[in-house]
């Protein structure tokens, strides 16, 4: 009962806040594409290649 | 636990005889343009609530329950509650090809299942020593 509680008023906390909010009613640009094949290349050529680098000096 | 088997036993009681569980699959393809379409609309609030849904439940498990395990799964869920955060600001924002939410979320990912294995770990590891999981008893 005590984390019903807690978990509702988390809840009221946060997403009162949020649904009252107007900035965030908002709908997204349709732009974005994100196949896994740039996401792949990215993460290995942008991200965890420096990180690589990084810690082998 | 009997929620759920009640919702089971009401819905398979509603669904009418002559009715296959599994139908055959269409010939036509989903329209993937529709389905992205009706995912553009939906606003960026709706995410930002279910992310809180998320966050509260972790949050009460990590909180209220006494079982370590229990807590390590509320912690598990406010990460993913995190992720989903960092998911839903990148898709809205204003550059969202640069997939910047998209590797911290993988990164987030990552790191959280190093600290699940430590924290597994360390729940064993206690639990052999003390012969309990109640994080209440423990005292290190």
């Amino acid at each position: 009962m005590t984390g019903v509680a807690v978990a509702a008023l988390v809840l009221a906390g946060i997403a009162l806040p949020i649904l009252n909010s107007p900035s965030l009613q908002r709908s997204a640009p349709v732009a974005a594409v994100a196949p896994v094949k740039k996401i792949g290349e990215e993460l290995m050529t942008r991200y965890v290649l420096p990180l690589e680098m990084s810690a082998s000096y | 636990l009997t929620g759920a088997l009640l919702g089971a036993v009401v819905i398979a009681m509603r669904e009418e005889p002559g009715h296959q569980p599994n139908p055959p699959p269409s010939t036509e393809r989903a329209e993937p343009e529709e389905a992205m379409i009706a995912a553009v609309n939906t606003p960026l609030s709706h995410y930002l609530v279910l992310s809180a849904l998320l966050f509260s439940i972790g949050f009460a498990g990590a909180v209220a329950r006494r079982s370590a395990i229990l807590v390590l799964i509320g912690i598990e869920l406010m990460l993913n509650a995190a992720n989903l955060n960092f998911i839903a600001f990148w898709r809205y924002g204003p550059h969202a090809e640069a997939l910047t939410g998209v590797m911290f979320v993988l990164f987030s990912i990552a790191i959280a299942a190093a600290e699940a294995a430590v924290g597994l770990a360390l729940v064993i590891s206690i639990y052999r020593q003390r012969k309990t999981a109640q994080v209440d008893v423990w005292k290190l």
